[in-house]
């Protein structure tokens, strides 16, 4: 269950990052933007007031192109730009500042610092971005607009930015939240579709939202397949009838002919004779019911009949069946089990699996059984365990075969299905059956989940 | 043993190998037999009830027997039922049982089983009334304290070896199979496939029938026991 969970969490955890990471790179892209144009547009002011002055000063002198700056100055109209003109002699011909900023060079092509301007409103210096220029004789021109406004609003806007950082977040976990809680809704019905079927609600159906998404997709595909799994199921149930039907009918002619046979003997060797025939005929039909039990509970046929069977009860129950048989052949059969284990199963499926259990360990264990149950979690763990020679681990998986008898040389009466009729019984409770080792002797753990 | 009876019984079987099987058993035994080989005819004759008891296979041609049975009992008809049937899972049997018939027994089966199971549900009809005292010659069991004697020696049984005497006393004079004991005293309807019923028989036959007395547990060959103070 938790590592369901920590995926959703995980996949909440992704979408909230990736949102933040959205909104952090929009705010940086959106900084960087506004930064370089507003920086952009003080500078091309800064140009074309060169510009204007270099072409005065070029074609009508220095004094002309002094009388530009000073007009320039006077027609400022928000009082924004800077000017120098130094002659080339070094001295200063017009211009806003005192003098030429130590730290700027005769050709800077975007410099910026802070200054303070003859006449300016402001009392503290100003930051501003200049360039310059120097022409062939000597003289040179400063040029430059106030960027401290731009610089205002950045940090306004910066401030603003970082608003909508700290309102994203809060958002951002919601929607991840919101996300989660939504995939989690919709893989539910998927997932609690799957565990009822697996359980032999063979019935039930995803819920489809109508919507057409891909967890409608998803789930039309598991419908289509469980279709098809029921279908399947059906077919096994028929031709298992069928085969039960069959094979059941000439074996009960065949009673009916031996049965008639011996109430009409008076001979003792045909009577024997005929016994036996009816014996082997019995045999015949168990191991082609345990066949029979052990396909049909390999489909999940008769889930549908389960119920709540009390465990102890039912050790109880088959202790009190076996024991004076296991008397007679010398073997002690005692139980372990606490009252209030409850699993979902049919106690006539359950018994003749138990049943079958105790009968192997009656002709293959040592002089002692033990019936045990005991919870484990959400499981319970029924064990049948002999103090016989046990299976050695690498022919365990062998001795779960159909039909397997490990030891050939011993010629028990046994349809060696007892095992695989155990361990198919207990996958259609939806558990498992191990093999295990009793310290000696053979230990066949069910662990199945508790009703 | 040959009890003389007028029960007349209804067999509705396809295969004519088991119903003429059936029919020879019963008839031997006394009892009168109507036939049908098929589903429809079976249910026309049933619906006359006239018959004290059905023997329905269930997967019959024409009707299925299950089908048959459902429209019996709708028709408010209460004839006992015995479903004979080569479907023999025990979800198959609930089926059965849950349908509406009184006994289900799996194919093959013994004629003494049929037989045993078919005089149990004709004597249900006559109605029991709570006894608290079972006897069998001078075999003497109080329901009640739960003390057994045969004669003036009181014999001391286990728990389950007093449910199987039990049993075996309230099927006196009639066969009771293994199959039945294991349902009457177990409540399991699988053929547990080893001697363990013969061993708790024989065990309760070594404290009811001692040394010098008659006989009162017989064992049937080919079917199983009965509890008698004849052989």
């Amino acid at each position: 269950m938790r590592w369901r969970q920590s995926v959703i969490w995980r996949f909440a955890a992704l979408v909230f990052l990736m949102q933040i990471a959205c909104v952090l790179l929009a705010l940086w892209a959106v900084h960087q933007f506004t930064n370089n144009s507003v920086e952009e547009a003080s500078r091309a002011v800064a140009v074309n007031l060169r510009d204007d002055i270099a072409a005065t000063y070029a074609a009508a002198g220095l004094q002309a192109a002094g009388a530009t700056v000073r007009n320039r100055m006077t027609a400022d109209p928000d009082d924004s730009s800077v000017m120098l003109l130094i002659g080339p002699n070094g001295q200063r011909v017009a211009g806003n500042i005192p003098a030429w900023p130590s730290d700027i060079g005769p050709t800077e092509s975007w410099r910026q610092l802070d200054l303070l301007r003859i006449g300016q409103k402001e009392r503290d210096p100003q930051s501003i971005g200049i360039v310059s220029t120097q022409f062939p004789d000597g003289t040179r021109l400063l040029t430059g607009h106030v960027v401290e406004n731009d610089l205002r609003f950045g940090g306004y806007l910066e401030a603003a930015l970082l608003g909508a950082v700290l309102l994203a977040i809060p958002l951002a976990a919601g929607a991840a939240f919101f996300s989660a809680a939504i995939i989690r809704g919709r893989l539910r019905s998927v997932i609690d579709t799957a565990a009822a079927v697996g359980t032999g609600d063979m019935k039930r159906r995803i819920i489809l939202s109508g919507s057409g998404d891909m967890f409608d997709a998803l789930g039309e595909e598991i419908n289509a397949m469980l279709e098809r799994i029921t279908g399947l199921v059906d077919e096994m149930r028929l031709v298992t009838d069928g085969l039960a039907h069959d094979l059941r009918s000439p074996l009960t002619r065949m009673r009916a002919v031996l049965d008639n046979a011996l109430r009409q003997s008076r001979d003792e060797e045909s009577i024997a004779a005929l016994e036996k025939a009816l014996e082997e005929g019995d045999t015949l039909l168990r191991m082609l019911d345990a066949a029979l039990l052990i396909s049909r509970a390999e489909a999940g046929i008769g889930r549908d009949s389960f119920g709540a069977v009390d465990v102890a009860a039912l050790l109880q129950d088959f202790q009190d069946m076996y024991d004076a048989l296991a008397e007679d052949k010398g073997v002690a059969i005692s139980v372990d089990a606490p009252t209030g284990l409850h699993i979902r199963s049919h106690r006539e499926i359950f018994g003749q699996v138990l049943s079958n259990l105790i009968d192997n360990a009656l002709k293959y264990g040592g002089n002692r059984i033990w019936l045990s149950a005991r919870r484990s979690g959400d499981m319970i763990e029924v064990s049948v365990a002999d103090n016989g020679p046990g299976i050695a681990e690498e022919r365990r998986i062998e001795a779960l075969r159909r039909f397997a008898r490990l030891d050939a040389a011993r010629h028990i009466s046994g349809a060696g299905l007892g095992l695989s009729l155990a361990s198919a019984v207990a996958h259609m409770h939806g558990g498992t059956l191990t093999l295990g080792d009793a310290g000696p002797g053979l230990r066949v753990v069910l662990t199945l989940p508790a009703a | 043993m040959r009890t003389v009876m007028s029960y007349k019984v209804l067999l509705v079987e396809d295969d004519a190998t088991t119903a003429d099987y059936i029919t020879k058993g019963l008839v031997e035994e006394g009892f009168t037999v109507d036939r049908a080989d098929n589903g429809r005819d079976g249910l026309f004759l049933a619906t006359e009830a006239a018959h004290d008891a059905i023997i329905l296979d269930r997967m019959l041609p024409g009707m299925d027997g299950m089908a048959v049975l459902a429209a019996l009992r709708a028709a408010g008809i209460e004839t006992p039922v015995i479903i004979l049937s080569a479907l023999a899972t025990a979800d198959e049997r609930v089926k059965g049982l849950t349908g509406g018939s009184d006994d289900y027994l799996a194919k093959p089966f013994a004629f003494a089983e049929l037989l045993a199971r078919l005089r149990i549900i004709l004597r249900r009809g006559g109605g029991q009334a709570p006894e608290t005292r079972l006897s069998c010659g001078d075999l003497e069991v109080d329901l009640l304290s739960r003390k057994v004697k045969r004669g003036a020696r009181a014999i001391e049984l286990q728990p389950r070896e007093f449910r199987l005497l039990d049993y075996l006393l309230r099927h006196q004079g009639e066969v009771v199979t293994r199959t039945m004991l294991l349902e009457g005293v177990w409540d399991y309807h699988f053929d547990p496939g080893t001697n363990v019923i013969d061993v708790h028989i024989s065990r309760l036959r070594r404290k009811v029938d001692e040394e010098g007395e008659s006989p009162l547990i017989h064992t049937i060959r080919g079917a199983g026991y009965r509890l008698s103070e004849q052989g």
